[in-house]
């Protein structure tokens, strides 16, 4: 147990150094291994990941969501789903925070990252709030707030990673996101509700719109709509495996860009090669974890903490709540993924024991990554909105942001309580 | 580093990579349909695929080093002396390129027993080791753009940090 403790803490050291936290991963992963088992081994086993990590046609599927996010993203829809979203709800008080979130949920639909959609959203969204008045903070916070709901609206990059280290069911998994992701949308819409009937000068009501014009608004998003209701449908329905409908969202996506005309040589190359860019950032890292996994796993500490954690007597779901509780602290400080790569290992195999559906278990670990993604002070959406709009401070994101941190630990709540939510949809798959 | 090295990794990488890319998407496109509505998938496809998926993976490394795009924990950056700071990167630059030479060794090794047995792909009789030791051979690469930014003075930049 000592050896995979020290691992830990060595990886620690590593990231705190600027060591980049796949070779840190990495590196701990090989060097124990080598320490524990010997060093051939070491290099074998390493050999073997990357081998098998880099010749697999099951994670394809990564790079092709990623590839299609990124086609749609650059055909502009994102301009469209907000329009057509304020179009309908833009005229009630608060009604451009509403049509961010009904967007956001919409672009998520085709998206598998909140960073991407936060920015993405950020780009469209803030200018309209900002010339009707929003404050920033209120603006900032409901974009960085919504961009979350991208990863868990399905395609969800991290979903399929974590369907992938735990060989749980990537499909099953993406039904699994739905409600959950409309339920949150659902919160954070009452959240907003709350909020301006609170402080309506922070959040002005918008134009109303005529009926004729609402269908017309409508007209422009249609192509999408049949995009994600054939890739996710023919993925619920068993029609595609997640790496095919994957496979065929992406050529959907890029012929929609094409006939838009908002592709060039230039920019279909920027496209392809900042998707590979990402796939690469991210093999990276679940080459390196998966290196580290399996020294932890030679280690005695996995046997040993479920040891442990049974002889405690809590109650299964109160396990399940101090572990979710020990991801929402170390969310607020750590990267999201890596959080969810390096613990893993420890946790996924006591949540079995438990009983408990590792479905059920991919959403709340979903959940408690959106939360670590906009909670002060390492948020990742945050520091991309910081980026993105630079007159906005990074104080005036937090202050805003807030409230919804809030109605997100609400929501993980209910999951955590009606598991329901999450199964109930998987469940028709069987 | 050298602007014009700089444009030739980027090109030379990035056409590699984004190319693969684009390949896998056309050929799942195709597969499937052929196979869910004509009943005729393309054979091979599964392990074109993975080989491409290995192009796609490995040639992006270098440019995502270039970029300084993997994901570093940054947030004692600013209680760091500018001086400080250099001298870590530097020195963190080279820990990576010795671990990424290492990597590509033990790959190119890795790809020369491949040689020696002579494996293949199952269906279309590819030989694989070459896209081992090319793997190995673009991890070296990676290697050298970190050397490369350790003793070359460049802008500092930093890992936008986020993966999902």
């Amino acid at each position: 147990m000592t050896a995979a403790l020290l691992g830990f803490l060595a990886i620690f050291v590593l990231a705190l150094m600027r060591m980049p936290l796949a070779f840190s991963m990495g590196l701990v992963g090989i060097v124990g291994i080598g320490l524990t088992r010997g060093w051939m081994p070491a290099m074998a086993s390493t050999a073997q990941v990357v081998h098998d990590t880099g010749f697999a046609y099951t994670l394809s599927v990564i790079p092709l969501f990623i590839l299609m996010g990124n086609f749609v993203a650059r055909a502009g829809l994102a301009h469209e789903l907000f329009h057509a979203a304020y179009t309908f709800i833009g005229h009630r008080k608060g009604g451009l925070a509403h049509a961010t979130i009904a967007a956001c949920a919409g672009f998520g639909a085709i998206c598998g990252s909140s960073i991407a959609t936060a920015a993405t959203m950020g780009k469209v969204a803030y200018p309209s709030m900002k010339r009707l008045g929003y404050s920033d903070s209120m603006s900032t916070g409901v974009i960085a707030a919504g961009g979350t709901l991208g990863i868990m609206i399905p395609p969800s990059t991290i979903l399929v990673i974590y369907g992938i280290i735990t060989e749980t069911h990537i499909g099953k998994l993406f039904a699994a996101g739905v409600l959950p992701g409309i339920l949150t949308a659902c919160l954070m819409m009452l959240a907003i509700v709350i909020m301006t009937w609170h402080d309506p000068e922070h959040a002005p009501a918008g134009e109303k719109f005529t009926w004729p014009q609402r269908l017309q608004a409508l007209r422009g998003i249609w192509g999408v709509l049949v995009l994600v209701v054939l890739v996710l449908g023919g993925i619920y329905g068993g029609f595609f495996t997640a790496t095919e409908g994957a496979g065929m969202g992406a050529t959907g996506a890029f012929l929609f860009a094409l006939a838009r005309r908002a592709l060039s040589w230039k920019v279909l190359m920027e496209v392809l090669v900042e998707s590979a860019r990402t796939t690469s950032m991210l093999f990276t890292l679940l080459i390196a974890a998966t290196i580290f996994a399996n020294f932890v796993n030679y280690t005695s500490l996995p046997f040993e903490l479920k040891e442990w954690i049974t002889h405690l007597g809590l109650s299964p779901i109160m396990i399940v709540a101090a572990m979710m509780m020990i991801y929402v602290l170390l969310g607020t400080v750590m990267e999201e993924l890596t959080m969810v790569l390096l613990t893993i290992p420890l946790f996924f195999p006591i949540v079995v024991q438990l009983g408990f559906d590792p479905v059920w278990f991919g959403v709340l670990i979903v959940m408690v990554i959106q939360i670590g993604l906009i909670s002060p002070p390492v948020g990742m959406n945050l520091f991309v909105l910081n980026a993105l709009l630079p007159n906005v401070g990074l104080g005036a994101i937090f202050r805003g942001v807030w409230p919804m941190v809030v109605v997100l630990i609400i929501t993980l709540g209910i999951l955590l309580a009606f598991p329901g939510i999450s199964l109930w949809l998987p469940s028709m798959m069987d | 580093m050298g602007k014009q090295l700089k444009k030739i990794l980027e090109i030379l990488c990035g056409t590699l990579a984004g190319a693969a890319l684009f390949a896998i998407m056309v050929l799942t496109f195709f597969d499937v349909s052929g196979r869910k509505f004509l009943s005729q998938s393309i054979t091979g496809s599964l392990e074109l695929t993975e080989l491409l998926m290995v192009v796609v993976i490995f040639a992006a490394l270098p440019l995502v080093s270039l970029k300084g795009e993997h994901v570093v924990f940054d947030s004692l950056d600013g209680f760091l002396p500018s001086w400080v700071r250099k001298f870590q990167q530097a020195l963190i630059h080279i820990f990576c390129a010795a671990l990424l030479f290492g990597l590509a060794y033990l790959m190119w090794q890795t790809g020369g027993q491949f040689a020696i047995t002579g494996e293949t792909t199952a269906q279309l009789k590819i030989t694989k080791a070459p896209f081992i030791q090319g793997m190995g051979l673009l991890c070296g690469l990676a290697g050298f753009v970190h050397l490369a930014k350790a003793f070359l003075r460049n802008e500092d930049n930093a890992s936008e940090g986020g993966t999902v």
